[in-house]
Protein backbone atom coordinates (compact mmCIF):
# COMPACT_ATOMS: atom_id res chain seq x y z
CA UNK A 1 0.00 0.00 0.00
CA UNK A 2 2.93 2.46 1.14
CA UNK A 3 4.46 1.67 -2.05
CA UNK A 4 1.35 2.46 -4.21
CA UNK A 5 0.51 5.83 -2.23
CA UNK A 6 3.94 7.18 -2.58
CA UNK A 7 3.70 5.86 -6.68
CA UNK A 8 0.21 8.09 -7.06
CA UNK A 9 1.74 11.04 -5.15
CA UNK A 10 5.04 10.81 -7.66
CA UNK A 11 3.11 10.69 -10.45
CA UNK A 12 0.36 13.53 -9.29
CA UNK A 13 3.87 15.26 -9.00
CA UNK A 14 5.06 14.76 -12.34
CA UNK A 15 1.59 15.99 -13.17
CA UNK A 16 1.74 18.70 -11.84
CA UNK A 17 5.18 20.05 -13.02
CA UNK A 18 4.19 19.36 -16.80
CA UNK A 19 0.60 21.31 -16.17
CA UNK A 20 3.58 23.98 -14.70
CA UNK A 21 5.90 24.11 -17.81
CA UNK A 22 2.49 24.22 -20.26
CA UNK A 23 1.22 26.92 -18.36
CA UNK A 24 3.31 29.69 -21.45
CA UNK A 25 0.86 27.96 -24.02
CA UNK A 26 -2.67 28.64 -23.83
CA UNK A 27 -4.81 25.87 -23.45
CA UNK A 28 -7.89 25.58 -26.16
CA UNK A 29 -10.44 23.51 -25.63
CA UNK A 30 -10.53 21.84 -29.44
CA UNK A 31 -7.07 21.97 -29.82
CA UNK A 32 -4.12 19.77 -28.87
CA UNK A 33 -1.52 21.26 -27.83
CA UNK A 34 1.00 18.96 -29.09
CA UNK A 35 4.18 21.36 -29.36
CA UNK A 36 4.69 21.92 -25.98
CA UNK A 37 5.29 18.56 -24.64
CA UNK A 38 7.05 17.83 -27.71
CA UNK A 39 9.31 20.82 -27.09
CA UNK A 40 10.47 19.82 -23.62
CA UNK A 41 11.24 16.57 -24.63
CA UNK A 42 12.78 18.25 -27.73
CA UNK A 43 14.78 20.11 -25.71
CA UNK A 44 17.53 18.02 -24.47
CA UNK A 45 18.30 16.85 -27.66
CA UNK A 46 18.68 19.95 -29.22
CA UNK A 47 21.16 20.88 -26.60
CA UNK A 48 23.29 18.34 -25.28
CA UNK A 49 24.15 18.47 -21.28
CA UNK A 50 25.67 20.94 -19.86
CA UNK A 51 28.75 18.55 -18.68
CA UNK A 52 29.13 17.04 -22.12
CA UNK A 53 29.45 20.67 -23.54
CA UNK A 54 31.62 21.69 -21.01
CA UNK A 55 33.66 18.08 -21.73
CA UNK A 56 33.58 19.24 -24.86
CA UNK A 57 35.77 22.32 -24.69
CA UNK A 58 37.76 20.92 -22.05
CA UNK A 59 38.94 17.96 -24.59
CA UNK A 60 41.42 19.92 -27.08
CA UNK A 61 42.96 21.50 -23.66
CA UNK A 62 43.63 17.84 -21.91
CA UNK A 63 44.88 16.79 -25.30
CA UNK A 64 47.48 19.69 -24.75
CA UNK A 65 48.19 18.84 -21.33
CA UNK A 66 49.15 15.21 -22.40
CA UNK A 67 51.28 16.18 -25.25
CA UNK A 68 52.89 18.44 -22.51
CA UNK A 69 53.50 15.41 -20.39
CA UNK A 70 54.41 13.19 -23.45
CA UNK A 71 57.44 15.95 -24.16
CA UNK A 72 58.25 16.62 -20.64
CA UNK A 73 58.84 12.27 -20.32
CA UNK A 74 60.31 12.59 -23.92
CA UNK A 75 57.92 10.00 -25.29
CA UNK A 76 57.47 12.79 -28.20
CA UNK A 77 60.68 14.52 -29.64
CA UNK A 78 60.42 17.76 -28.80
CA UNK A 79 62.73 18.86 -32.20
CA UNK A 80 59.03 17.19 -34.08
CA UNK A 81 56.50 18.22 -31.19
CA UNK A 82 57.33 21.09 -29.38
CA UNK A 83 55.84 21.10 -25.79
CA UNK A 84 52.34 23.08 -25.63
CA UNK A 85 53.76 25.63 -23.18
CA UNK A 86 57.29 26.26 -25.18
CA UNK A 87 54.61 27.40 -27.71
CA UNK A 88 52.70 29.43 -25.76
CA UNK A 89 56.24 30.95 -24.63
CA UNK A 90 57.05 31.80 -28.43
CA UNK A 91 53.66 33.24 -29.03
CA UNK A 92 54.54 35.43 -25.72
CA UNK A 93 58.10 36.03 -27.19
CA UNK A 94 56.30 37.85 -30.24
CA UNK A 95 54.56 40.25 -28.24
CA UNK A 96 51.05 40.98 -27.95
CA UNK A 97 51.12 43.89 -30.42
CA UNK A 98 53.12 41.69 -33.16
CA UNK A 99 50.20 38.58 -32.54
CA UNK A 100 47.44 40.82 -32.37
CA UNK A 101 49.04 42.42 -35.60
CA UNK A 102 49.13 39.19 -37.40
CA UNK A 103 45.88 37.97 -36.04
CA UNK A 104 43.94 41.72 -36.92
CA UNK A 105 45.37 41.17 -40.61
CA UNK A 106 44.52 37.79 -41.27
CA UNK A 107 40.69 38.09 -39.61
CA UNK A 108 40.68 41.36 -42.18
CA UNK A 109 41.51 39.51 -45.19
CA UNK A 110 38.56 37.05 -44.22
CA UNK A 111 35.77 39.62 -43.04
CA UNK A 112 36.61 41.31 -46.31
CA UNK A 113 37.04 38.25 -48.72
CA UNK A 114 34.29 36.14 -46.90
CA UNK A 115 31.72 39.10 -47.91
CA UNK A 116 32.60 39.99 -51.65
CA UNK A 117 32.82 36.56 -52.11
CA UNK A 118 29.53 35.54 -50.07
CA UNK A 119 27.63 38.49 -51.10
CA UNK A 120 28.14 37.85 -55.03
CA UNK A 121 27.25 33.92 -54.64
CA UNK A 122 24.03 35.26 -53.00
CA UNK A 123 23.15 37.09 -55.70
CA UNK A 124 24.63 34.38 -58.68
CA UNK A 125 22.85 31.72 -56.87
CA UNK A 126 19.38 33.39 -56.41
CA UNK A 127 19.64 34.01 -60.34
CA UNK A 128 19.91 30.66 -61.21
CA UNK A 129 18.14 29.11 -58.92
CA UNK A 130 15.60 31.21 -60.41
CA UNK A 131 16.22 30.41 -64.18
CA UNK A 132 16.53 27.46 -65.60
CA UNK A 133 18.11 28.76 -68.67
CA UNK A 134 20.71 30.98 -67.09
CA UNK A 135 22.12 27.73 -64.67
CA UNK A 136 22.19 25.71 -67.94
CA UNK A 137 24.03 27.95 -69.10
CA UNK A 138 26.78 28.73 -66.24
CA UNK A 139 26.33 25.81 -63.77
CA UNK A 140 29.31 24.34 -66.18
CA UNK A 141 31.74 26.95 -65.98
CA UNK A 142 31.14 27.26 -62.22
CA UNK A 143 31.42 23.33 -61.79
CA UNK A 144 34.99 23.74 -63.38
CA UNK A 145 36.24 26.83 -61.73
CA UNK A 146 35.17 25.45 -58.18
CA UNK A 147 36.93 22.46 -59.19
CA UNK A 148 40.37 24.61 -59.07
CA UNK A 149 42.19 23.84 -56.68
CA UNK A 150 42.97 27.18 -53.97
CA UNK A 151 46.69 27.66 -54.77
CA UNK A 152 46.56 27.40 -58.34
CA UNK A 153 44.83 30.52 -57.71
CA UNK A 154 47.67 32.11 -55.93
CA UNK A 155 50.28 33.03 -59.29
CA UNK A 156 47.51 34.04 -61.70
CA UNK A 157 46.43 36.04 -58.72
CA UNK A 158 49.39 37.78 -58.44
CA UNK A 159 50.50 38.33 -61.71
CA UNK A 160 47.24 40.40 -62.21
CA UNK A 161 47.07 42.28 -58.73
CA UNK A 162 50.29 42.53 -57.73
CA UNK A 163 51.44 41.84 -54.37
CA UNK A 164 49.27 43.73 -52.31
CA UNK A 165 45.98 43.28 -50.21
CA UNK A 166 43.77 42.90 -53.75
CA UNK A 167 44.93 39.43 -54.42
CA UNK A 168 44.50 37.94 -50.86
CA UNK A 169 41.68 39.36 -50.77
CA UNK A 170 40.31 38.12 -54.10
CA UNK A 171 41.59 34.60 -53.44
CA UNK A 172 39.39 34.40 -50.03
CA UNK A 173 36.32 35.76 -51.89
CA UNK A 174 37.17 33.07 -54.94
CA UNK A 175 37.14 30.43 -51.87
CA UNK A 176 33.80 31.67 -50.27
CA UNK A 177 31.88 31.89 -53.26
CA UNK A 178 31.30 28.44 -54.33
CA UNK A 179 29.76 26.46 -50.91
CA UNK A 180 27.51 29.64 -50.76
CA UNK A 181 26.81 29.99 -54.45
CA UNK A 182 25.99 25.67 -53.63
CA UNK A 183 23.93 26.40 -50.90
CA UNK A 184 21.43 29.21 -52.27
CA UNK A 185 21.19 27.55 -55.72
CA UNK A 186 19.94 24.19 -54.09
CA UNK A 187 18.18 25.90 -51.46
CA UNK A 188 15.94 27.95 -53.97
CA UNK A 189 15.69 25.08 -56.02
CA UNK A 190 14.35 23.18 -52.64
CA UNK A 191 11.39 25.23 -51.93
CA UNK A 192 8.41 24.04 -51.16
CA UNK A 193 6.43 23.83 -54.23
CA UNK A 194 2.92 24.46 -51.89
CA UNK A 195 4.93 27.84 -50.38
CA UNK A 196 5.47 28.92 -53.80
CA UNK A 197 1.74 28.05 -54.98
CA UNK A 198 0.78 30.77 -52.01
CA UNK A 199 2.56 33.09 -53.64
CA UNK A 200 0.60 32.93 -57.16
CA UNK A 201 -2.67 32.79 -54.99
CA UNK A 202 -1.63 36.25 -53.84
CA UNK A 203 -0.34 37.08 -57.08
CA UNK A 204 2.74 38.00 -56.15
CA UNK A 205 5.20 39.61 -58.84
CA UNK A 206 8.47 37.48 -58.86
CA UNK A 207 10.39 40.25 -56.55
CA UNK A 208 7.92 39.50 -54.49
CA UNK A 209 7.89 35.75 -54.33
CA UNK A 210 11.93 35.66 -54.24
CA UNK A 211 11.86 38.34 -51.37
CA UNK A 212 8.63 37.15 -49.51
CA UNK A 213 8.92 33.18 -49.70
CA UNK A 214 12.07 32.04 -51.91
CA UNK A 215 14.61 34.04 -50.13
CA UNK A 216 13.63 33.34 -46.26
CA UNK A 217 12.48 29.35 -47.22
CA UNK A 218 16.46 28.84 -48.60
CA UNK A 219 17.67 30.70 -45.44
CA UNK A 220 18.55 27.33 -43.78
CA UNK A 221 20.22 25.71 -46.72
CA UNK A 222 22.09 29.09 -47.01
CA UNK A 223 23.33 29.28 -44.05
CA UNK A 224 25.41 26.32 -43.93
CA UNK A 225 27.09 27.41 -46.91
CA UNK A 226 27.61 30.63 -44.85
CA UNK A 227 29.34 28.12 -42.14
CA UNK A 228 31.22 26.23 -44.70
CA UNK A 229 32.16 29.20 -46.80
CA UNK A 230 33.71 31.00 -43.61
CA UNK A 231 35.78 27.70 -42.74
CA UNK A 232 36.84 27.81 -46.29
CA UNK A 233 37.72 31.68 -45.99
CA UNK A 234 40.47 30.72 -42.92
CA UNK A 235 42.13 27.91 -45.70
CA UNK A 236 42.49 29.90 -48.56
CA UNK A 237 43.94 33.23 -46.15
CA UNK A 238 46.52 31.09 -45.37
CA UNK A 239 47.09 30.04 -49.05
CA UNK A 240 47.08 33.33 -49.95
CA UNK A 241 49.40 34.44 -46.59
CA UNK A 242 51.51 31.75 -47.55
CA UNK A 243 53.32 33.24 -50.64
CA UNK A 244 53.92 37.40 -50.82
CA UNK A 245 52.91 38.63 -47.40
CA UNK A 246 54.36 40.31 -44.27
CA UNK A 247 51.58 39.83 -42.33
CA UNK A 248 48.97 37.75 -41.31
CA UNK A 249 49.18 33.95 -39.67
CA UNK A 250 49.90 32.46 -42.68
CA UNK A 251 53.00 34.77 -42.59
CA UNK A 252 53.55 33.35 -39.25
CA UNK A 253 53.36 29.96 -40.00
CA UNK A 254 55.58 30.28 -43.47
CA UNK A 255 58.34 32.48 -41.46
CA UNK A 256 58.25 29.91 -39.14
CA UNK A 257 58.85 27.28 -41.18
CA UNK A 258 61.80 29.19 -42.92
CA UNK A 259 63.32 29.86 -40.00
CA UNK A 260 63.10 26.66 -38.29
CA UNK A 261 60.94 27.48 -35.62
CA UNK A 262 58.49 24.39 -34.89
CA UNK A 263 56.96 26.32 -31.63
CA UNK A 264 55.94 29.34 -33.82
CA UNK A 265 54.47 27.19 -36.85
CA UNK A 266 52.37 25.05 -33.86
CA UNK A 267 51.21 28.37 -32.52
CA UNK A 268 50.01 29.94 -35.91
CA UNK A 269 47.90 26.46 -36.63
CA UNK A 270 46.75 26.58 -33.30
CA UNK A 271 45.67 30.47 -33.88
CA UNK A 272 44.00 29.61 -37.03
CA UNK A 273 41.90 26.95 -35.14
CA UNK A 274 40.70 29.17 -32.37
CA UNK A 275 40.01 32.23 -34.92
CA UNK A 276 38.41 29.48 -37.05
CA UNK A 277 35.96 28.18 -34.06
CA UNK A 278 35.29 31.56 -32.49
CA UNK A 279 34.24 33.12 -36.21
CA UNK A 280 31.95 29.62 -36.75
CA UNK A 281 30.86 30.29 -33.36
CA UNK A 282 29.79 33.59 -33.90
CA UNK A 283 28.02 32.71 -37.12
CA UNK A 284 26.12 29.86 -35.34
CA UNK A 285 24.58 32.57 -32.87
CA UNK A 286 23.37 34.57 -35.95
CA UNK A 287 22.01 31.61 -37.26
CA UNK A 288 20.24 30.74 -34.44
CA UNK A 289 18.75 34.38 -34.30
CA UNK A 290 17.87 34.46 -37.46
CA UNK A 291 16.44 31.08 -38.39
CA UNK A 292 14.60 31.07 -34.61
CA UNK A 293 11.28 29.88 -36.61
CA UNK A 294 13.04 26.91 -38.37
CA UNK A 295 10.86 23.81 -36.81
CA UNK A 296 13.36 21.35 -34.98
CA UNK A 297 12.92 18.02 -36.41
CA UNK A 298 12.11 16.52 -33.76
CA UNK A 299 8.98 18.86 -33.40
CA UNK A 300 8.49 18.09 -36.98
CA UNK A 301 7.29 14.74 -36.67
CA UNK A 302 4.01 15.61 -34.62
CA UNK A 303 1.06 14.59 -36.11
CA UNK B 1 -30.27 5.59 -58.58
CA UNK B 2 -33.82 6.10 -59.16
CA UNK B 3 -34.24 7.43 -56.14
CA UNK B 4 -31.28 10.20 -56.35
CA UNK B 5 -33.48 12.00 -59.58
CA UNK B 6 -36.20 12.42 -56.88
CA UNK B 7 -34.12 15.05 -54.98
CA UNK B 8 -31.44 15.66 -57.60
CA UNK B 9 -32.25 18.96 -59.89
CA UNK B 10 -31.79 19.17 -63.66
CA UNK B 11 -28.93 21.43 -64.58
CA UNK B 12 -30.63 24.58 -65.18
CA UNK B 13 -29.97 28.45 -65.53
CA UNK B 14 -30.57 30.01 -61.74
CA UNK B 15 -32.40 33.00 -61.62
CA UNK B 16 -29.61 35.41 -60.19
CA UNK B 17 -26.59 35.91 -61.30
CA UNK B 18 -24.12 33.84 -60.16
CA UNK B 19 -20.84 34.82 -58.52
CA UNK B 20 -18.62 32.33 -60.29
CA UNK B 21 -19.60 30.23 -63.00
CA UNK B 22 -17.09 27.20 -63.39
CA UNK B 23 -17.73 25.41 -67.39
CA UNK B 24 -15.13 22.82 -68.25
CA UNK B 25 -15.19 21.25 -71.40
CA UNK B 26 -12.72 18.85 -70.50
CA UNK B 27 -9.72 18.84 -68.33
CA UNK B 28 -6.62 16.26 -68.83
CA UNK B 29 -4.02 14.75 -66.03
CA UNK B 30 -1.73 13.23 -68.89
CA UNK B 31 -3.98 11.09 -71.16
CA UNK B 32 -6.25 10.27 -68.90
CA UNK B 33 -9.93 13.06 -69.15
CA UNK B 34 -10.36 13.62 -65.00
CA UNK B 35 -12.84 16.42 -65.71
CA UNK B 36 -15.08 16.25 -68.42
CA UNK B 37 -18.49 18.36 -69.26
CA UNK B 38 -18.90 20.21 -66.14
CA UNK B 39 -20.56 23.24 -65.26
CA UNK B 40 -21.17 24.52 -61.52
CA UNK B 41 -22.06 27.94 -60.42
CA UNK B 42 -22.29 29.39 -57.04
CA UNK B 43 -24.31 32.32 -55.85
CA UNK B 44 -23.25 35.20 -53.41
CA UNK B 45 -23.27 33.66 -50.13
CA UNK B 46 -23.76 30.50 -51.72
CA UNK B 47 -22.02 27.02 -49.54
CA UNK B 48 -21.52 24.66 -51.94
CA UNK B 49 -20.35 20.96 -51.16
CA UNK B 50 -17.86 18.81 -54.14
CA UNK B 51 -18.10 15.20 -52.95
CA UNK B 52 -16.48 12.64 -54.46
CA UNK B 53 -14.70 9.48 -54.21
CA UNK B 54 -11.02 10.25 -54.08
CA UNK B 55 -9.49 10.71 -57.38
CA UNK B 56 -12.73 11.62 -59.14
CA UNK B 57 -11.08 15.19 -59.62
CA UNK B 58 -12.84 17.36 -56.35
CA UNK B 59 -9.25 19.24 -55.66
CA UNK B 60 -8.22 19.78 -59.27
CA UNK B 61 -11.77 20.94 -59.56
CA UNK B 62 -10.88 23.24 -57.06
CA UNK B 63 -7.45 24.36 -58.28
CA UNK B 64 -9.31 25.55 -61.45
CA UNK B 65 -11.64 27.73 -59.49
CA UNK B 66 -8.55 28.96 -58.00
CA UNK B 67 -6.85 29.82 -60.89
CA UNK B 68 -3.73 27.81 -59.72
CA UNK B 69 -4.33 25.33 -62.80
CA UNK B 70 -4.79 26.85 -66.10
CA UNK B 71 -4.51 23.88 -68.46
CA UNK B 72 -8.01 22.44 -68.76
CA UNK B 73 -10.12 22.79 -71.93
CA UNK B 74 -12.83 25.99 -70.76
CA UNK B 75 -13.73 28.96 -69.00
CA UNK B 76 -13.80 30.02 -64.87
CA UNK B 77 -16.03 33.41 -64.82
CA UNK B 78 -16.34 35.72 -60.96
CA UNK B 79 -18.88 38.14 -61.43
CA UNK B 80 -19.21 37.29 -64.96
CA UNK B 81 -15.68 38.05 -66.30
CA UNK B 82 -13.61 35.22 -67.63
CA UNK B 83 -10.67 34.52 -65.21
CA UNK B 84 -7.34 32.99 -66.09
CA UNK B 85 -5.34 32.68 -63.31
CA UNK B 86 -6.09 33.53 -59.58
CA UNK B 87 -8.35 35.55 -58.96
CA UNK B 88 -8.50 38.60 -55.95
CA UNK B 89 -12.36 38.00 -55.55
CA UNK B 90 -11.34 34.12 -54.24
CA UNK B 91 -9.56 33.36 -51.09
CA UNK B 92 -8.41 29.86 -50.33
CA UNK B 93 -7.82 27.83 -47.50
CA UNK B 94 -5.92 24.64 -48.07
CA UNK B 95 -5.96 20.86 -46.29
CA UNK B 96 -2.64 21.89 -44.83
CA UNK B 97 -2.54 24.95 -42.88
CA UNK B 98 0.77 26.49 -45.71
CA UNK B 99 1.86 28.76 -43.13
CA UNK B 100 4.90 30.24 -43.62
CA UNK B 101 7.02 29.24 -40.86
CA UNK B 102 9.61 32.42 -40.42
CA UNK B 103 6.17 34.76 -40.24
CA UNK B 104 4.81 35.16 -36.84
CA UNK B 105 1.16 34.23 -36.65
CA UNK B 106 -0.46 37.91 -37.18
CA UNK B 107 2.25 38.19 -39.87
CA UNK B 108 0.85 35.24 -41.62
CA UNK B 109 -2.63 36.55 -41.42
CA UNK B 110 -1.94 39.87 -43.24
CA UNK B 111 1.08 37.81 -45.41
CA UNK B 112 -1.16 38.86 -49.12
CA UNK B 113 -0.33 42.32 -47.40
CA UNK B 114 2.86 44.34 -46.11
CA UNK B 115 2.83 44.22 -42.48
CA UNK B 116 2.21 47.45 -41.30
CA UNK B 117 -0.43 49.33 -39.05
CA UNK B 118 -3.38 48.65 -40.43
CA UNK B 119 -3.21 45.53 -42.11
CA UNK B 120 -1.70 44.38 -38.53
CA UNK B 121 -4.57 45.68 -36.71
CA UNK B 122 -6.99 43.84 -39.10
CA UNK B 123 -4.83 40.63 -38.89
CA UNK B 124 -5.76 41.35 -35.16
CA UNK B 125 -9.43 41.03 -35.61
CA UNK B 126 -9.58 38.73 -37.49
CA UNK B 127 -7.56 36.05 -35.63
CA UNK B 128 -9.74 37.01 -32.70
CA UNK B 129 -12.57 36.28 -35.11
CA UNK B 130 -11.10 33.01 -35.76
CA UNK B 131 -11.04 32.65 -31.83
CA UNK B 132 -7.01 32.79 -31.00
CA UNK B 133 -6.13 35.48 -28.07
CA UNK B 134 -4.23 38.52 -29.29
CA UNK B 135 -0.78 36.99 -27.88
CA UNK B 136 -1.14 34.41 -30.35
CA UNK B 137 -0.41 36.43 -32.54
CA UNK B 138 3.75 36.71 -32.02
CA UNK B 139 3.71 32.99 -32.01
CA UNK B 140 5.71 30.99 -34.67
CA UNK B 141 3.58 28.43 -36.59
CA UNK B 142 5.26 25.73 -35.50
CA UNK B 143 3.84 26.70 -31.86
CA UNK B 144 0.45 26.11 -33.02
CA UNK B 145 -1.51 22.99 -32.89
CA UNK B 146 -3.02 21.67 -35.99
CA UNK B 147 -6.46 23.37 -35.17
CA UNK B 148 -5.16 26.20 -34.68
CA UNK B 149 -2.92 26.62 -37.24
CA UNK B 150 -5.85 26.25 -39.72
CA UNK B 151 -7.24 28.59 -37.94
CA UNK B 152 -5.00 30.88 -38.81
CA UNK B 153 -5.11 29.70 -42.28
CA UNK B 154 -8.72 30.89 -42.14
CA UNK B 155 -8.15 34.18 -41.11
CA UNK B 156 -5.41 34.60 -44.22
CA UNK B 157 -8.01 33.30 -46.19
CA UNK B 158 -10.36 36.09 -45.02
CA UNK B 159 -7.78 38.75 -45.12
CA UNK B 160 -8.43 40.04 -48.43
CA UNK B 161 -12.09 40.05 -48.19
CA UNK B 162 -12.84 37.57 -50.32
CA UNK B 163 -16.30 36.98 -52.13
CA UNK B 164 -15.77 32.89 -52.20
CA UNK B 165 -13.92 31.08 -50.34
CA UNK B 166 -12.38 28.09 -51.80
CA UNK B 167 -11.56 25.51 -49.08
CA UNK B 168 -9.81 21.98 -50.35
CA UNK B 169 -10.64 19.28 -47.65
CA UNK B 170 -9.60 22.03 -44.80
CA UNK B 171 -10.51 20.27 -41.69
CA UNK B 172 -9.40 16.29 -42.79
CA UNK B 173 -6.14 16.51 -41.18
CA UNK B 174 -7.33 17.43 -37.46
CA UNK B 175 -9.13 15.37 -34.94
CA UNK B 176 -12.90 14.53 -35.02
CA UNK B 177 -13.60 17.28 -31.98
CA UNK B 178 -12.05 19.87 -33.66
CA UNK B 179 -13.56 18.91 -37.28
CA UNK B 180 -16.77 19.97 -35.81
CA UNK B 181 -15.53 23.29 -34.13
CA UNK B 182 -14.21 24.15 -37.35
CA UNK B 183 -17.02 23.33 -39.73
CA UNK B 184 -19.11 25.98 -37.02
CA UNK B 185 -16.67 28.27 -37.34
CA UNK B 186 -16.46 28.38 -40.68
CA UNK B 187 -20.62 28.69 -40.82
CA UNK B 188 -20.25 31.44 -38.68
CA UNK B 189 -17.52 33.37 -40.87
CA UNK B 190 -19.46 33.07 -43.62
CA UNK B 191 -22.26 34.73 -42.73
CA UNK B 192 -20.55 37.12 -41.03
CA UNK B 193 -18.54 38.71 -44.03
CA UNK B 194 -21.19 37.22 -46.24
CA UNK B 195 -18.77 35.26 -48.40
CA UNK B 196 -19.89 32.08 -50.69
CA UNK B 197 -17.73 28.96 -49.98
CA UNK B 198 -16.95 25.92 -52.04
CA UNK B 199 -15.57 22.79 -50.18
CA UNK B 200 -14.19 19.61 -51.10
CA UNK B 201 -14.59 17.32 -48.54
CA UNK B 202 -15.48 13.04 -48.50
CA UNK B 203 -17.51 13.34 -45.61
CA UNK B 204 -21.00 13.24 -46.40
CA UNK B 205 -21.68 14.89 -42.95
CA UNK B 206 -19.70 17.99 -43.44
CA UNK B 207 -21.20 18.30 -46.88
CA UNK B 208 -24.63 18.16 -44.97
CA UNK B 209 -23.62 19.84 -42.54
CA UNK B 210 -21.94 22.77 -44.28
CA UNK B 211 -23.83 22.95 -47.99
CA UNK B 212 -26.65 24.48 -48.98
CA UNK B 213 -25.94 22.48 -52.51
CA UNK B 214 -23.86 19.30 -52.46
CA UNK B 215 -22.23 18.39 -56.07
CA UNK B 216 -21.80 14.70 -56.18
CA UNK B 217 -19.06 14.66 -58.51
CA UNK B 218 -18.10 11.51 -61.16
CA UNK B 219 -14.87 10.43 -62.46
CA UNK B 220 -14.72 11.01 -65.95
CA UNK B 221 -14.05 8.94 -69.23
CA UNK B 222 -15.35 5.30 -69.73
CA UNK B 223 -18.78 4.07 -71.10
CA UNK B 224 -20.87 6.68 -68.92
CA UNK B 225 -23.97 7.74 -69.95
CA UNK B 226 -25.01 9.57 -66.76
CA UNK B 227 -23.98 13.34 -66.45
CA UNK B 228 -20.91 14.13 -64.41
CA UNK B 229 -22.26 15.56 -61.33
CA UNK B 230 -25.57 15.53 -59.57
CA UNK B 231 -26.58 18.22 -57.77
CA UNK B 232 -28.26 17.60 -54.79
CA UNK B 233 -30.39 20.60 -52.87
CA UNK B 234 -29.58 20.31 -49.19
CA UNK B 235 -32.95 21.76 -47.34
CA UNK B 236 -33.15 23.73 -43.96
CA UNK B 237 -31.69 26.75 -43.28
CA UNK B 238 -28.28 27.11 -41.77
CA UNK B 239 -27.17 26.55 -38.85
CA UNK B 240 -28.44 23.32 -38.46
CA UNK B 241 -28.41 21.10 -35.68
CA UNK B 242 -25.81 18.18 -35.95
CA UNK B 243 -28.85 16.28 -34.35
CA UNK B 244 -31.00 16.75 -37.08
CA UNK B 245 -31.81 13.43 -38.68
CA UNK B 246 -33.91 15.12 -41.53
CA UNK B 247 -30.93 14.53 -43.91
CA UNK B 248 -31.22 10.59 -43.58
CA UNK B 249 -32.75 10.09 -46.37
CA UNK B 250 -29.91 12.28 -48.35
CA UNK B 251 -27.07 11.01 -46.56
CA UNK B 252 -28.32 7.91 -47.38
CA UNK B 253 -28.66 8.74 -51.08
CA UNK B 254 -25.25 10.09 -51.09
CA UNK B 255 -23.68 6.86 -49.55
CA UNK B 256 -25.08 4.88 -52.36
CA UNK B 257 -24.52 6.84 -55.11
CA UNK B 258 -20.05 7.36 -53.49
CA UNK B 259 -20.71 3.78 -53.33
CA UNK B 260 -21.59 3.17 -57.16
CA UNK B 261 -18.79 5.66 -58.09
CA UNK B 262 -16.22 3.70 -56.22
CA UNK B 263 -17.54 0.52 -57.96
Amino acid sequence: MAVEEAAARLLAQSSEVTAGRRTEVPAYGDTQRTSAPVRDSSAPQERAPRAWRVAGVLLPVAFLLVVEVLVRAQVLPDNLVPAPSEIAQALWQLGGATLLKHIVQSTARVAAGFACGALLAVVVGAAMGLSRRLDALLDPSFQALRAIPSLAWVPVLLLWMGIDEAPKITLVAIGAFFPVHLSVLSGVRNVDRKLVELGTVYRLSSWRLFVRILLPAALPHIFTGLRTGLAVSWMFVVAAELIAATRGLGYLLSDGRETGRPDIVFGAIILLGLLGKLTDSAMKTLEAHVLAWRDTSVEGVRT
Amino acid sequence: MMAASLTSTAREPRPYAPLVDIDIRVKHYGERPILDSLRLTIAPGEIVALLGPSGCGKSTLLRIAAGLDRDYAGTVSYNGEVQRGPSPLAGVIFQEPRLLPWLRVADNVCFPQRARGDALDRARSLLEEVGLRDEDGALWPKHLSGGMAQRVAIARGLFTQPQLLLLDEPFSAVDAMTRMRLQDLLLAIVDAHRTAALVVTHDIDEALHLADRIVLLEPAGGARTRPASRIFEVGGARPRRREDMGHSVLRRILLEGLETLVR
